[in-house]
C-alpha cells in the first residue's frame, strides 16, 4: 500500500459516526489545559488527543522525580530510573547528584510524546512551564476545558473564580485517584448549555445545568451535612478526596514533608470537619500507604475514560453532563455522579 | 515518598508502589508471576496491554490475526500511521513491553527472588487465528492464570469461551460499541453464566424477493447494489442473487405459483400461516422468459476485462460508457417495467418509477471528481449514473495492468471504486422505488460495511475494569494456593459491569451487577440438548455439518453419531475419505437408521471438550415473515431451519424490554422471520447488553454467506437504552449486530 498522509476523515471515521461531523469540528478547534499530570489526567489527555483535541500541559514539577510513581504510558519506568542514576539505591544520598542534572519540567519531557500520539494535531499542542501561582487570572479563560490533579483547595478556588469572572461556560475538573477509588469534582460553568440525547440525531432543546454550583461553592460546602436521596451521609470517596487534597497540599507546603504522618493529619482533619463518624470506616494503616502512593493504572484508565467523555460532552454540548461529583469505586467497578449541594 | 515505608517491604519499582499500597505485597508478587493470555490487540487490547504493563504483569501472550488500518488510529494508541499494514499483536506487544517496569533490584535483605519475577519480561505476540487448533488448544490455555478477551466478533469469542471452559481457566470478557460496553467474568467452577448462555444477535437474512423485487428500506437497496457489484465484477457471475438464466427465471415463476392460497398447519405448536395475496397474481404473468439485463451485463464484463484476459486490447472509454448506459437502462427501466407488468406492485403502497439514463448522464463529470466534493454529499439520479459509468471506465483501464487491484473480486467497503459503485447503484434503486433517505457515500459505507462506531474512552473504561476484575481473580487464586479454601468463589468478588451513556436513576454510569447463573439450557456449559427443525428429506449431512454443526454450533472437529454408528468424524488422524459417501446423503438416509423426525444425534468435539445431543424434527413447509407479511420462504434450503429447543426465541427487533418473548407469538414471529430461531433468557430481572468492539465489516468465513446481510438499522438503536427500572438496576436492552 502506498504511504500517504492520513486525513482527518479517515482517522476519525469511527468516532464521527458516533457524535457527528459538527461535534468533531468543535473538538478539533478546542484546546484543553492539563494542570499537574497524574495517571488519571494522562489518561484523559490520551483519550482526547487521540480524538483530535489539542492539549496544553501545565506542569513545572521536576522530571522524573515528580512522576516516578505515576502509572502512565508516556513515561517509561526504565527511562525514569535511568534518569535517576547514578545513585546506587533509591532514596539514598540524593541532593548532591540531583543538582548536577539539568532540571527538566514534566511538561517539557511529555511534549514530544503528546505530539507523536496524534500527528494530525501537529503545531496545536503546547506546554506551560511557569508555576501555577505565577499565571495571571485571565490565563485560564482561554481554554475550552481545564483538567487538573493534585490541586490544593486554594488553587482550585482561584482557578474557579477566575473562570467565573470571565463567565465562559467552560468545564473545570479537579480529579485524583487513590487506591481503588477515584473522585472528580466538575464545574461546567454557569453559562454552559447542553442538549440531551433523545435518540439517533435527536436532541432536546438547549438546557442549563440545574442546579449550578460553582467549584468555589462546592469546595465551601461543609461535608458533614451533605446528603442526597440515595445517600444518608456524604459519600466516603468524596471525603477521602478532600482529605487527600488537603494532606497533599500540606505535604507540598511543609518544608519537611514527613513532619506529620497521614494518620495524625487525618484525625485532626476529620474532627475539624465534623466527619469523625465517616472516618471510622477508614482503614488508616492502609490509607497511610495509599496517601503516599495513591495511583494504580486500571483505576486511572477507567476514571480517565469516564472524564474524557465528560470533556467531550462539554465541548460538543451533546449529552447530559455529570453534575457535579463523579465517584468511582474500583472494587466493585461502579461509577456514579453525585450532586453536592449546600 | 517515605524512606520508612520502603524499608518495611522488599524493593519495588517506584511505578508499582501504588499497586503495592492498594493490593498488598502478596498480591503484587502474584501479579509479577502470573501468565496472562490476551486474545485481541485492537481497541480494547491496546488499552489492556498498557494497563497490564503498568500494573507490573511480566508474562503476557497476545493472539491476533489482524493488521493495522488507518481507521484504528483514533483509539488504538499503540499504533502510529507508519504501522499501517503491520500485524497488530507484534506492534502492540513491543510497545507494551517498553512500559513494563524493570525487575526490582536485589538487595542484601532480599538477595534472591524467584525466576518468574526477575526473569526478563516477555510480551509474546502470536500473529495467528485463535481457531488454529494446532497452536491454540486446551493444553495451551491451561498454561495461563487468566484469559482476557478483547475481540470484535462472536465466532472467536465462542471459541475462546469453550477453550476456557474446557481448560478451567477464568475468562474476563469485554465488548464495546460506541459509548456502551460491558465486562464480565466467566468461570466454570464459580458457576457463572458462560458467553454462550445467552443468544447473540446474528446477521439479518432478507427474503430474496424483498431484495430482488420489493425493497422498502435503504438497506434493501444496499444489499441489492452489493449483489450487482458481484454480478458485474465477481469471479463467477452466477454467484450473484441477481443472476438470471432461463432455468432460474422459470423456477422463480413456478415457485411463486406453488402452493397458492394454501393453508398449512405447522408441526411446531400448531400455529397457522396463511399465504399472502401478494404472489397470487404471478402465475399468469411471466413475460417472455428471457432476462432483461443479463446480456448487457455479460457484454459489460468482457468490455471491462472481468471476463477476458488482462492483456487483451483496451476498451475505449466511450464504448464502456455506452454499454454502461445500456446495462443501467435494462436494470432501472426495462426490468422495472417488466416487474410492473407482472403485477408485482398491485397491492404495494407505491409503484416504482423507472429511470432511463440520458446519453449526457454517462458522459457527465461524476460527483466524486467535482470540485468541492465531500463524502456526505447526496447524489441525484444523473450523478449516480455518471458515477457508475466512471467506475466502469476506471475498472476497464485498470484491467490492463498486470496485477489489477480494482475491482476486488469481493465487495470491500474500504475499496474506493466498490463503495462509489454500490452507493450510486443503491441510490438509483432507491429513487426508482421512492425509498428515503437517499444515502451519501459516507452513510452508505456505514451501512454496507456494517461499521460500528468506536471511541478511545469506552475502550479505556472496559479495559480498566477488566484489569480490576483480574485483581479479584488473582486474589482468589492466591487464597486457594495458600490453603484458604476451594476455588469457585468468583461470584463473591467479581461483577458483571455495564458501561452506559445515560446515567441510571441513582446516577450510575458504570453499573455493576452480580455474575449471572448459567442458563440451564446452554448446550455449551450445561451440555443441554439442542432441538433442530429442518426438512430431513432435503438436507444432506454435508449441509447439516457446514451450516448447523460448524457455523451455528461452532464445532471445530466434530464427530457425529446416530446411536452407536459414527456417520462422520474429522481430526488429525482421521481419513476424511471414509465419510465422503455419507456427506452427500440426505439426513433420512444416513446409516444407523437415519436422522429423520424424532431422531437424536450425538456430536462430540474433543478439541473443545464439547458434546451435545441434537433432537431432530422434520418440517417441509417454511413461511417467512417479510415486513409483517407471511410469505413462502424462498431462501435456499440451507437457510431454512430452526434451532434452540423449548426456549423462547428473540423477537424480531429485540429493541425493548417489552419485546421479551414469553410465548408462542414471539416465538413464531422470530423463527419464521429469521429462519434461525435464537433463544433468549426469560428471566426479566436480568439486564442485557451485548456489545462488541468492532471496526470492520462482516467477516464471514466459509459456508454460503451470499444470503446473509447485516441489518444496519440496528445501528440506530445503539444509543437508545431503556433506562431505569425503578430500583437502580439498569434495564438496558439493545441489539447490536454482532457479526463484525
Amino acid at each position: 500500500m502506498v504511504q500517504r498522509a492520513h486525513s482527518h476523515d479517515d482517522v476519525y471515521d469511527r468516532q464521527i459516526r458516533l457524535w457527528g461531523a459538527d461535534a468533531q469540528k468543535r473538538m478539533m478547534s478546542a484546546r484543553v489545559l492539563y494542570i499537574n499530570l497524574t495517571g488519571v489526567t494522562c489518561e484523559i489527555m490520551k483519550n482526547l488527543v487521540l480524538a483530535g483535541i489539542a492539549a496544553v500541559v501545565c506542569d513545572d514539577r521536576p522530571y522524573p522525580e515528580a512522576v516516578r510513581e505515576m502509572p502512565c504510558f508516556f513515561f517509561h519506568a526504565e527511562e525514569m530510573e535511568k534518569a535517576m542514576l547514578p545513585e546506587s539505591n533509591e532514596g539514598a544520598e540524593p541532593d548532591a547528584k540531583k543538582a548536577k542534572r539539568v532540571p527538566a519540567s514534566v511538561a517539557s519531557v511529555i511534549q514530544p510524546k503528546v505530539d507523536e500520539l496524534n500527528p494530525l494535531l501537529s503545531g496545536r499542542n503546547s506546554i506551560e512551564e511557569r508555576a501555577l501561582a505565577s499565571l495571571s487570572d485571565d490565563y485560564f479563560s482561554q481554554f475550552d476545558a481545564i483538567v487538573a490533579s493534585r490541586l490544593t483547595v486554594p488553587e482550585a478556588k482561584r482557578i474557579s473564580s477566575s473562570l467565573q469572572k470571565a463567565d465562559v461556560g467552560k468545564l473545570f475538573i479537579v480529579t485524583d485517584t487513590f487506591g481503588f477509588d477515584g473522585c472528580a469534582q466538575l464545574d461546567f460553568g454557569n453559562s454552559h448549555t447542553y442538549r440531551r440525547e433523545l435518540g439517533k440525531d435527536k436532541f432536546s432543546d438547549l438546557l442549563n445545568i440545574e442546579p449550578y454550583i460553582s467549584m468555589v461553592d462546592m469546595l465551601d460546602v461543609p461535608l458533614a451535612g451533605v446528603k442526597s436521596r440515595w445517600d444518608k451521609e456524604v459519600p466516603r470517596t468524596l471525603v477521602l478526596h478532600r482529605l487527600l487534597m488537603d494532606y497533599w497540599g500540606y505535604c507540598k507546603n511543609g518544608k519537611n514533608n514527613q513532619m506529620r504522618k497521614f494518620a495524625s493529619f487525618s484525625d485532626e482533619w476529620l474532627s475539624t470537619n465534623n466527619l469523625t463518624t465517616v472516618g471510622e470506616s477508614f482503614d488508616l494503616t492502609h490509607m497511610t500507604e495509599i496517601a503516599d502512593h495513591p495511583e494504580m493504572s486500571p483505576v486511572s484508565a477507567v476514571l480517565g475514560g469516564i472524564l474524557g467523555n465528560e470533556v467531550i460532552k462539554s465541548l460538543t454540548g451533546k449529552g447530559e453532563p455529570a453534575n457535579n461529583i463523579m465517584l468511582f469505586n474500583g472494587l466493585d467497578g461502579s461509577c456514579r455522579s453525585f450532586l453536592l449541594n449546600a | 515518598m517515605t524512606v520508612d515505608a520502603e524499608s518495611t517491604y522488599p524493593p519495588c519499582p517506584p511505578i508499582l508502589r501504588g499497586m503495592r499500597a492498594a493490593l498488598g505485597p502478596a498480591l503484587l508478587a502474584e501479579i509479577l508471576h502470573s501468565r496472562i493470555l490476551l486474545i485481541g490487540s485492537g481497541g480494547i487490547g491496546c488499552e489492556l496491554l498498557k494497563n497490564l504493563a503498568l500494573s507490573g504483569f511480566r508474562h503476557v501472550e497476545v493472539v491476533d490475526l489482524d493488521t493495522i488500518d488507518v481507521s484504528n488510529l483514533n483509539r488504538q494508541f499503540l499504533f502510529r500511521s507508519h504501522h499501517v499494514g503491520m500485524p497488530k499483536c507484534v506492534v502492540a506487544s513491543e510497545a507494551a513491553l517498553r512500559m513494563v517496569p524493570p525487575p526490582p533490584p536485589t538487595t542484601p535483605t532480599t538477595p534472591i527472588q524467584d525466576d518468574a519475577t526477575t526473569a526478563k519480561a516477555t510480551y509474546m505476540p502470536h500473529h495467528g487465528n485463535v481457531f488454529d487448533n494446532a497452536r491454540f488448544n486446551v493444553p495451551y490455555f491451561q498454561k495461563f492464570a487468566i484469559v482476557l478477551n478483547a475481540l470484535d466478533n462472536v465466532a472467536a469469542r465462542r471459541r475462546v469461551n469453550r477453550l476456557c471452559l474446557a481448560a478451567n481457566v477464568p475468562l474476563i470478557e469485554a465488548g464495546t460499541a460506541g459509548y456502551l460496553g460491558q465486562v464480565t467474568v466467566i468461570d466454570r467452577p464459580s458457576n457463572t453464566e458462560c458467553y454462550e448462555c445467552q443468544p447473540k444477535p446474528t446477521q439479518k437474512v432478507y427474503p430474496i424477493c424483498t431484495i430482488r423485487s420489493t425493497p422498502s428500506q435503504p438497506v434493501h437497496c444496499i444489499v441489492w447494489a452489493k449483489e450487482l457489484y458481484k454480478l458485474c465484477f465477481g469471479p463467477k457471475v452466477e454467484d450473484s442473487m441477481l443472476y438470471e438464466d432461463e432455468e432460474s427465471l422459470r423456477a422463480e415463476r413456478d415457485g411463486q405459483g406453488d402452493g397458492d392460497g394454501d393453508e398449512k398447519k405447522n408441526d411446531d405448536g400448531g400455529r397457522t400461516t396463511t399465504r399472502s395475496d401478494m404472489s397470487k397474481g404471478e402465475e399468469e404473468a411471466g413475460g417472455g422468459g428471457g432476462s432483461t439485463y443479463m446480456d448487457a451485463i455479460r457484454d459489460l464484463r468482457s468490455l471491462i476485462g472481468v471476463d477476458s484476459s488482462p492483456y487483451s486490447s483496451p476498451s475505449q472509454p466511450s464504448a464502456v460508457r455506452s454499454k454502461a448506459r445500456e446495462a443501467l437502462t435494462a436494470l432501472f427501466s426495462t426490468e422495472i417495467v417488466k416487474q410492473i407488468g407482472m403485477d408485482r406492485y398491485k397491492t404495494a403502497d407505491r409503484v416504482p418509477v423507472p429511470i432511463s439514463p440520458g446519453v449526457d448522464w454517462v458522459d457527465a463529470i461524476p460527483p466524486t471528481t467535482r470540485e468541492g466534493y465531500t463524502p456526505t454529499d447526496v447524489w441525484s439520479p444523473a450523478d449516480c449514473v455518471s458515477e457508475i459509468a466512471s467506475c466502469l471506465v476506471e475498472v476497464a483501464e485498470n484491467a490492463l495492468t498486470p496485477d489489477p487491484t480494482s475491482p476486488l473480486p469481493e465487495f470491500d467497503k474500504d475499496d474506493d471504486v466498490a463503495m462509489r459503485f454500490v452507493t450510486a447503484a443503491s441510490n438509483l434503486r432507491s429513487y426508482v422505488f421512492g425509498i428515503e433517505p437517499i444515502q451519501s457515500l459516507y452513510d452508505a459505507k456505514g451501512m454496507a460495511g456494517n461499521i460500528i462506531p468506536a471511541i478511545a474512552t469506552t475502550n479505556a473504561i472496559v479495559a480498566g475494569l477488566q484489569v480490576l476484575q483480574m485483581f479479584h481473580v488473582l486474589r482468589a487464586q492466591l487464597d486457594v494456593k495458600s490453603g484458604g479454601g476451594e476455588g469457585g468463589k468468583l461470584k463473591e468478588c467479581c461483577r458483571y459491569i455495564y458501561c452506559l451513556r445515560d446515567k441510571t436513576r441513582k446516577g450510575y454510569l458504570l453499573q455493576p451487577t452480580s455474575l449471572p447463573d448459567p442458563n440451564p439450557d446452554c448446550f455449551v456449559c450445561r451440555n443441554a440438548s439442542v432441538s433442530l427443525v429442518l426438512n430431513t428429506h432435503e438436507w444432506t449431512l454435508d449441509m447439516f455439518l457446514r451450516r448447523i454443526i460448524k457455523k451455528e454450533l461452532g464445532f471445530a472437529e466434530p464427530t457425529i453419531m446416530i446411536g452407536e454408528d459414527i456417520v462422520y468424524e474429522e481430526g488429525e488422524d482421521i481419513d476424511p475419505s471414509e465419510y465422503v459417501a455419507n456427506l452427500a446423503k440426505k439426513m433420512t438416509n444416513l446409516p444407523g437408521g437415519g436422522a429423520g423426525h424424532g431422531s437424536v444425534l450425538r456430536i462430540e468435539d474433543f478439541t473443545q471438550d464439547l458434546e451435545v445431543e441434537v433432537s431432530v424434527s422434520h418440517r417441509d413447509r417454511w413461511i417467512i415473515d417479510d415486513e409483517g407479511e407471511a410469505k413462502v420462504d424462498d431462501r435456499e434450503e440451507i437457510e431454512k431451519f430452526e434451532i434452540g429447543g423449548k426456549k423462547p426465541t428473540v423477537s424480531k427487533e429485540n429493541d425493548s424490554v417489552d419485546a421479551k418473548s414469553n410465548g408462542n407469538v414471539a416465538n413464531s414471529a422470530a423463527s419464521s422471520n429469521e429462519g434461525e430461531a435464537r433463544t433468549e433468557d426469560t428471566n426479566d430481572s436480568d439486564d442485557e447488553i451485548e456489545l462488541i468492539e468492532g471496526d470492520d465489516g462482516p467477516k464471514l468465513d466459509g459456508i454460503d454467506d451470499s444470503r446473509m446481510y447485516a441489518d444496519s438499522k440496528e445501528e440506530s438503536k445503539k444509543r437508545t437504552l431503556v433506562d431505569q427500572s425503578g430500583n437502580g438496576t439498569k434495564k438496558a436492552k439493545m441489539t447490536v449486530d454482532d457479526s463484525v
